[in-house]
């Protein structure tokens, strides 16, 4: 029996073995062309990429709005940054091979010299323009912090230690030195110092940008999420990498298929030798439909209109080009400094006063006041309940009894009523031009507030406009299923009031309103177009609906419009042009709106009682300001060693916040603040009055924040861009 | 046995098991060698600098390669023990088994100690594992010398006995195994621990446990395969599967990631072909393009260099001590000799299986050396111990007046 286990066992083991050689047959004879194939593809060959540039932003008149420029950057070996001092002997050594330090050196003495080299650079990089020594030691750490996440991750791999790619490379340290300062370095110190470098590179530059930085957008780390959802994910060379930088806002992030390039690729054999070369090409030009002089020009309107007004917190101007929905001018104020923008984040994002963050014209929501009105004066003469001739009376206020809400502009400010100067009540021409509340209140009381909300969608609002720009936002048209979800409620009869003169829960951007004032010129609504690259159409402009609105009732509301600015005494007439042969037709807004809360008080409660107060900009400032004042709190929440229940660190818990400051700081007896609002189209003199617009039919919004009466202080900024636009010999066309 | 034998006076079976095992040493070295060159000639390009001015001795271990001279030491250290061990011979040693056996898993238990309770100064942590005892330049890996004291265990427990035929006979062995299985992993080393197991169930099976017992134990170790894979298996280790189950996966990131090591052995041999590319040629040998070849994955490097025919030659040379080690059991007539030789031969054999089986995709990476072949001084010598236990078996053949031992009858 124990030799016949032996044999069992023998032949056990035979079997065992007979298995491995016929693997190794599939392996090494069957399957050894597929196995030499798959050698040469992988092995004999490694790939560098080439960074390409990024392509241009430029205007519609192929002006450089943004471009990638050559730059140098300084280099240095990754040895240095780690602080090896291996590196600075085989440096000493191979110098003194040279000559270049005295042979009679000990290698540790001339190491201890090369020491001294490597502490003068670093304090020659820090006192370069714009660095310290802390933004120089951040950089270093996160070098070093990075190659070593790539060297673990190899390790964790495939077992191997050793030294990596990256472990050889310079790396920047110093971004983008001017040519003066390369030229100077590479004289002076590249040749005696060999672990430093002048890395030929490039940078992102702006041309001038100030009023668009927000359109233009930024750059950014390609984060995991992007590269899994890359359009170009299956183009080998245009896809985007880890490590790479892709547009992250504005229209960097909009034309980023069309910015990035192709990269070149160097492929290498395993004697570093080169077998093949591609040159990186430049990504393509993106065309913005934008003039940048009117751009310019509008922002330093603005930026007049917006600091000579009452409470100057920000605002927008917004031109289209109405019959081919091109956005012209796209401007918000304030803005920030395109070049400073790194470092002055964290005030940026904590400057609640004048929130320069904000892509105020498509970011940005307002309620849109009595620009409205022209949505409700349609919806009411399309769906029949008046016709241009219905008159109704302006009572002052719209309540018998109730002095105090649901007023006329007019009533509020002079204590007067629009019947005075028409006994018999305004017709809806009139009613327009005198943006009487009393009319539209009632107008919108027979459509109903559902009824509204469709007129509000119908008309564009409530959508993105199309320009593709991730910053747009599609703003409230509160039907019932939104203030279901909202404030948990249905529609009440004084909404159809608030809405139709565009108060309450409704918003809009300044970019739905320009549009918006392009419809009425139009007669349809459409998408904006803000790129004008042959073929290039985002899916938001894509999906917009095109709809007609009923001729007779834009043809009453034109000249109601043309009546606003043309007629001494019109709500507009501050935004009459003084151009010839053009007119403005327009609708004033003067929105109510809450201030704009700054910060807020967060109430803290301490287990034992106390109770402590912290103003701040948000949650996280104040948790940061409680622990700067208690720095018992940062102590380690590890239990003790000896055993015993570690006792409950005592923290504080946050119990409540309250608003604090305001912008504008107003008392409980004050009247709200109100948005200014001016949205109005060009049209040639001659163009009779309400019929569709012609000559150059520009569209145009203007919001002031906070700045009161639209007539008196959008209407001027209104004007003054228009009539540059109008008089200006180039035109847009 | 009166007249002291000679080291090397060794019988046709003692020359039959280790000529076989020299051929696998000098096939080991000469790849660890060609795999060494590439090593040495990038140190010299990155690092570059080697302090002290070159000594005779130094520039001798250039020449030769770092790897490969270690090595060489190894051997010749492994050949000693071999000596030793056969001038002492089998018997003397055998009455120390559970001595042997008992140091082993003191310093196993050290390593556990090590883990959980003291951090002690001469087992360093590598790759999040304590497996190595460090002395000065040197490390022990004391995993692999418990796979030796367990067969000297297992042989001497089982040598007289026949209670292993019934159930509760059972348990002493497995306890004997079990035990160390344990301590090895919480190290952790799954590969060393698994092997245990072969040498159990060999020992077992040749002395004559049933067959039925054998089988119903195999079986339950199977079905619980699956809770362990969901319960009681690091991420790392399930990865480990599945490398093994994705291997023709078309996702090139899978075989740039954790599926490298894999493709770049099964490319190694494929390239290799028939004849091979010739010692010392290839982009693998040239540009060390296989983590870990001069160790686990070893095998591949020798199908590169020598193809399908090196494959086999090193396969045959295993068989040969299958063949010729089962012999010697069968000669001798001392049951401790049998279950000892058995028990050797199940060692290094199903090692080498599994090793080569990892390395052609037919069974998870472990990490687990190619007896007589991969470089390492634990294993080498541990090996080096049992063949000289097994030539010794060979050599002294007691003259026993008994009937053959393990004669059970067939159930």
């Amino acid at each position: 029996m124990f030799a016949r286990r032996l044999y069992f066992f023998a032949i056990a083991m035979t079997v065992l073995a007979a298995v491995v050689v016929a693997r190794l047959v599939d392996i090494q004879i069957v399957h050894a062309a597929y196995y030499e194939n798959l050698a040469d593809r992988l092995l004999t060959q490694t790939v560098i990429n080439l960074r390409p540039p990024r392509g241009d932003i430029v205007d519609r008149d192929g002006r450089i709005l943004v471009s990638d420029e050559p730059t140098w950057d300084i280099g240095v070996k990754y040895d240095v940054i780690a602080g090896r001092r291996e590196y600075l002997l085989s440096v000493a050594r191979q110098m003194k091979q040279d000559g270049r330090l005295p042979g009679a050196l000990s290698e540790s003495d001339a190491a201890d010299r090369l020491q001294l080299d490597v502490a003068e650079m670093w304090r020659l990089l820090t006192t370069l323009p714009g660095e310290s020594a802390e933004s120089i030691a951040d950089r270093c750490t996160a070098i070093v912090s990075r190659v070593e996440r790539i060297r673990d991750d190899r390790e964790r791999r495939t077992g191997i230690v050793e030294r990596i790619r990256e472990e050889e490379w310079f790396h920047t340290v110093v971004a983008s030195i001017n040519d003066d300062l390369a030229l100077k370095l590479r004289l002076d110190v590249e040749n005696r110092w060999p672990w430093l470098a002048i890395i030929p590179s490039s940078r992102r530059v702006a041309h001038d940008v100030d009023s668009m930085v927000h359109l233009i957008g930024r750059l950014g780390a390609a984060s995991p999420e992007r590269i899994d959802k890359d359009p170009l994910a299956n183009d080998e060379l245009r896809c985007l990498k880890a490590d790479d930088v892709c547009g992250i806002s504005g229209a960097e992030l909009l034309g980023e298929t069309v910015l990035r390039g192709r990269r070149g690729q160097v492929v290498r054999d395993f004697g570093r030798r080169e077998i093949e070369r591609s040159e990186p090409q430049r990504g393509g030009l993106l065309r913005l439909s934008i003039d940048s002089d009117l751009q310019t020009f509008a922002f330093e309107a603005l930026k007049e209109g917006v600091d000579a007004s009452e409470n100057p917190s920000g605002g927008s101007v917004v031109v289209i080009d109405a019959a081919t929905r091109e956005v012209l001018a796209l401007v918000g104020y304030p803005t920030y400094s395109y070049e400073r923008y790194r470092e002055e984040y964290e005030a940026l994002a904590r400057d609640t006063r004048w929130t320069p963050l904000l892509f105020r014209p498509v970011q940005g929501q307002y309620p849109p006041g009595s620009t409205c009105k022209a949505v409700t004066l349609i919806g009411g003469l399309v769906d029949g309940v008046i016709t241009p001739e219905t008159r109704i009376h302006c009572t002052g206020h719209l309540l018998p009894k109730d002095t105090t809400h649901f007023r006329c502009w007019i009533y509020n400010q002079h204590n007067l009523t629009h019947d005075l100067m028409y006994p018999n009540g305004q017709n809806a021409e009139e009613a327009i031009r005198n943006s009487c509340n009393i009319y539209f209140f009632k107008v919108g009381e027979k459509l109903g507030p559902e009824r509204l909300c469709e007129w509000f969608r119908t008309c564009g609002m409530g959508r993105v406009t199309g320009s593709g720009l991730i910053e747009e936002t599609d703003a409230i048209v509160p039907d019932a299923a939104y203030l279901q979800k909202s404030q948990g409620r249905g529609h009440q009869p004084a909404d159809a009031w608030n809405f139709a003169i565009g108060q309450g829960e409704v918003t809009a951007t300044p970019l739905q309103s320009a549009n918006f004032a392009a419809t009425i010129a139009t007669g349809h609504t459409a998408p904006v177009r803000l790129v004008m690259n042959d073929g290039f159409t985002p899916d938001a402009a894509k999906d917009y609906p095109i709809t007609a609105l009923n001729p007779a009732a834009l043809h009453t509301l034109r000249a109601g419009m043309w009546r606003v600015v043309n007629e001494a005494h019109g709500t507009g007439d501050y935004a009459k042009l003084a151009t010839p042969g053009y007119v403005l037709c327009g609708k004033t807004g003067s929105a109510q709106t809450v201030p704009r809360v700054l910060n807020h008080d967060f109430i803290f409660d301490w287990p034992d009682g106390r109770r402590e107060t912290i103003r701040a900009v948000n949650e996280a400032d104040a948790a940061a300001a409680l622990h700067r004042a208690h720095p018992e709190l940062e102590a380690p929440a590890t239990p003790p060693a000896d055993g015993t229940v570690a006792t409950p660190p005592k923290r504080p818990r946050l119990v409540g916040k309250f608003a604090a400051d305001r912008f504008p700081d107003i008392g409980p007896e004050d009247k709200l603040p109100s948005h200014a609002w001016f949205i109005g189209f060009t049209q040639s003199a001659d163009t009779p009055r309400g019929d569709p617009p012609r000559g150059r039919v520009y569209a145009i919004s203007v919001l002031i924040e906070f700045g009161g009466s639209g007539g008196h202080v959008a209407s001027p900024v209104a004007k003054k861009v228009m009539e540059h636009l109008l008089s200006r010999d180039s035109g847009a066309q | 046995m009166s007249e002291a034998p000679r080291v090397f006076d060794l019988t046709r079976l003692g020359w039959g098991v280790a000529l076989p095992v020299l051929f696998l040493i000098c096939v080991g070295l000469a790849s660890i060698r060609a795999t060494d060159r590439a090593e040495a000639l990038a140190d010299a390009e990155t690092q570059g600098h080697v302090a002290a001015p070159p000594t005779f001795l130094a520039k001798a271990i250039n020449l030769i390669g770092e790897r490969t001279s270690k090595q060489i030491l190894y051997t010749l250290s492994g050949f000693v023990l071999f000596a030793a061990v056969l001038r002492v011979g089998y018997r003397r040693i055998g009455r120390f088994s559970y001595w042997i056996y008992a140091v082993v898993v003191a310093l196993l238990l050290l390593l556990v100690i090590d883990r959980y309770l003291v951090d002690l100064p001469f087992i360093p942590e590598k790759r999040l594992t304590h497996r190595w005892i460090q002395f000065g330049g040197f490390t022990l890996q004391p995993s692999e010398f418990m796979k030796l004291a367990l067969v000297l265990a297992l042989a001497h427990y089982l040598r007289f006995r026949s209670s292993y035929r019934t159930w509760t006979g059972l348990i002493p062995p497995f306890l004997l195994t079990l035990a160390p299985m344990f301590l090895i992993l919480k190290q952790p080393d799954l590969g060393t621990l698994l092997m245990l197991l072969p040498v159990l169930f060999a020992i077992l099976f040749v002395a004559g446990a049933k067959r039925s017992h054998l089988a119903t134990i195999i079986a339950l170790g199977l079905a619980t395969l699956p809770v362990f894979y969901i319960a009681g298996m690091h991420d790392y280790q399930k990865q480990r599967v599945e490398v093994l189950l994705r291997q023709y996966s078309g996702d090139e990131q899978w075989h740039k990631g954790p599926g490298y090591q894999l493709r770049q052995s099964k490319i190694a041999l494929g390239t290799g072909g028939v004849r091979g590319l010739g010692w010392g040629q290839g982009a693998f040998v040239e540009f060390g393009l296989l983590p870990e070849d001069q160790n686990d994955f070893i095998f591949a490097i020798i199908g590169n260099q020598w193809g399908f025919i090196g494959c086999c030659l090193v396969i045959l040379a295993y068989i040969a001590i299958v063949v010729v080690g089962l012999e010697v059991a069968t000669v001798t007539n001392d049951p401790y000799g049998r279950l000892l030789a058995v028990g050797i031969v199940a060692m290094i054999v199903a090692q080498a299986l599994l090793n080569m089986c990892m390395t052609i995709g037919l069974a998870p990476i472990t990490g687990m050396p190619l007896p007589f072949v991969s470089s390492g001084g634990s294993s080498l010598w541990t090996n080096m111990i049992a063949l000289g236990l097994l030539v010794s078996v060979a050599r002294l053949r007691p003259l026993l007046i008994a009937r053959q031992p393990f004669q059970h009858d067939e159930e």
